[in-house]
């Protein structure tokens, strides 16, 4: 994704103009009330009905239930207006719509810790939705004379729009605009400050930990900084961090009075089972930097032990610098230990031991998987292999 | 591998393909098409076709329909997709899946998945990986399901071999559920059946 040349000739004009206010959104009143903001709402309905029907939409109505729960906890009264939509993108992203349709990735639910940390996130969207920052930032580009080129590059969501997503052979144009748009959204520092407070008050009142808040911006920094990312994860284009950021919310959290939780037990059971797909599509990016960093953290927490070393080994086995053979087989070997390591763990195992010149004990593993795994579907290629293996 | 911009057309919106980017060759039936200097195909049907160095992809509907591409000679640090156009990083460039020498089947199989992930295809599935022969040689062969970001079903075959010296042959057949595919099906397993290496 390129967006960065374009994002400065918009800020450019955005930042040369003069900041509009628009009234707060009353709840149960969310009406486009002037043309610039029907346009708004007119592709933000567009866009809606595309993902509605999207082969990304997570088809899962536990999980879809869990989620719009928790937006419904922060937003209140704004409750019955907004529609929560969970996408498999594997990035942290979360974005709304001024007409109140909600985008939250995948990647988002792999990165917060418990609820308290997805509340954070869905609070401050809440915020930028109710506060009309998107509509704000329209009419402050809109001041500046330069619509016309807002309007080319497909300012929609308040933000920037930049509709370049490289080849995507399966990704037919909406949903590839769409899933830039998530990348598109950039509010002013105000409003970004606006909707920290006010996405915190959120949280909070909603019975939130107020601590958690800073912990989720805080763990995306470490991604970033480990990492080196020259394009960062995409909820840091519409919503840059910074350290002023984190530094307040933290001062939010401590000069709060209120205790609250952080909802862990209900987040896990409810993204738990769909986590190792998820890893996977994470996988597949081939962002193995931030995989390593993802996979340290999730480790560190305990959960399903056995699918996360499973994940470590494969990080491994695809990144294949020197010792990493060696690294991969190791963590296959530890996943084996907990009964949630995959039943491909074995074959894995083997292939990674086959490669690193150890065909015995390659074979002893191909030969595990077979047993383990009873029939598999690619029996006759592994039993192929063992042909040419002691 | 280097692409022109017509072919990151042709892998990316199928449909701008047959119009927007020259005159596409046709391939006719019974004529053996020759793939890169590493195998020839009966093509069974006519075919339009997009053609790169290592890569050709001929379609009969259009691709985001039904597509096969035929890759011959895929070398350590090729990837399956075309080298990136103006709209993408290096960055991007350099985390697309590239083929290794020393890869073997399982290694293929996790190639073309990942692939298709970062082109855009949701749930992809790579099943039953078994030997198969590929022009009388020893190959392999697996079968592929997943869906389009606007929630189109595909299932796809694939077959290939890696060459003495390294090199990866493949042929990867994707099509829409559920007319495409199975419009298509015998066709291209009688295709599959004709390669003869060169």
């Amino acid at each position: 994704m390129k967006y960065r040349p374009l994002t400065t000739l918009v800020l450019a004009a955005v930042l040369g103009g003069c900041a509009v206010q628009v009234a707060k959104l009353e709840p149960g009143r969310a009406q486009p009330t002037e043309v610039s903001e029907r346009g708004l709402w007119l592709a933000s309905r567009k866009a809606e009905q595309s993902v509605a029907i999207s082969g990304r939409r997570v088809r899962n109505p536990r999980l879809e239930e869990y989620v719009a729960g928790v937006q419904c906890r922060v937003s209140a009264a704004y409750c019955p207006e907004i529609r929560v939509y969970t996408l498999q993108v594997p990035d942290f992203n979360a974005a709304m719509a001024p007409n109140g349709f909600e985008q939250v990735w995948t990647g988002l639910l792999l990165r917060v810790d418990n609820e308290a940390q997805l509340a954070t996130v869905l609070a401050h969207e809440t915020a930028h939705y109710t506060l009309r920052h998107a509509l704000e930032q329209f009419q402050t580009t809109r001041q500046t004379a330069n619509l016309l080129l807002a309007t080319q590059l497909g300012l929609l969501f308040g933000g920037i729009g930049v509709i370049s997503a490289g080849p995507v052979g399966f990704s037919t144009g909406d949903i590839g605009r769409l899933i830039a748009m998530g990348y598109l959204a950039a509010y002013s520092r105000e409003q970004e400050a606006e909707a920290d407070r006010h996405g915190f008050e959120l949280m909070v009142k909603a019975g939130y930990a107020p601590g958690e808040a800073a912990k989720v911006w805080a763990n995306l920094i470490e991604e970033q900084r480990e990492c080196a990312l020259p394009t960062p994860p995409a909820l840091f284009a519409s919503h840059p961090p910074s350290k002023e950021r984190l530094q307040n919310l933290r001062q939010l959290a401590e000069q709060s009075s209120r205790s609250g939780i952080t909802g862990r037990s209900d987040f896990l059971t409810a993204t738990l089972p769909q986590r190792g797909k998820w890893l996977r599509m994470e996988l597949a990016t081939r962002h193995l930097c931030r995989m390593r960093v993802l996979l340290g953290r999730l480790i560190e927490q305990g959960e399903n032990l056995g699918e996360l070393y499973y994940y470590r080994g494969e990080l491994y086995r695809l990144r294949g610098e020197a010792g990493d053979l060696e690294r991969a087989a190791a963590a296959y070997r530890k996943a084996l230990d907990y009964p949630s390591a995959p039943v491909a763990t074995h074959r894995e195992l083997g292939r990674v031991l086959w490669r690193a010149n150890r065909p015995i004990e390659a074979g002893q593993a191909f030969r595990r998987y077979l047993k383990v795994a009873e029939s598999p579907d690619d029996a006759t290629m592994i039993k192929a292999y063992l042909e040419r293996l002691p | 591998m280097s692409a022109s911009p017509c072919l990151l057309v042709l892998l990316g919106l199928g449909a701008a393909v047959l119009t927007g980017c020259g005159n596409p060759l046709m391939v006719k039936p019974g004529e053996h098409d020759e793939i890169g200097n590493a195998y020839r195909v009966d093509p069974q049907i006519e075919w339009s076709r997009q053609q790169d160095r290592k890569l050709q992809i001929w379609t009969v509907d259009g691709p985001l329909l039904e597509q096969l591409r035929l890759y011959a000679g895929i070398e350590d640090g090729d990837t399956l997709l075309p080298t990136p156009g103006r709209s993408i990083s290096r960055q991007a460039w350099e985390q697309r899946p590239k083929y290794h020498k020393g890869m073997r089947a399982h290694d293929v199989v996790e190639l073309v998945a990942a692939t298709l992930a970062q082109s855009g295809a949701i749930d992809v599935g790579a099943e039953r990986l078994r030997p198969a022969e590929f022009g009388g040689r020893a190959g392999f062969r697996f079968d592929l399901r997943f869906e389009s970001d606007i929630g189109v079903r595909y299932r796809g075959l694939a077959t290939g071999m890696i060459t003495q010296d390294g090199r990866l042959h493949l042929i990867l057949y994707m099509g829409a559920q559920p007319h495409y595919f199975d419009a298509y099906e015998a066709i291209i397993r009688r295709i599959l059946s004709s390669v003869i290496l060169l």
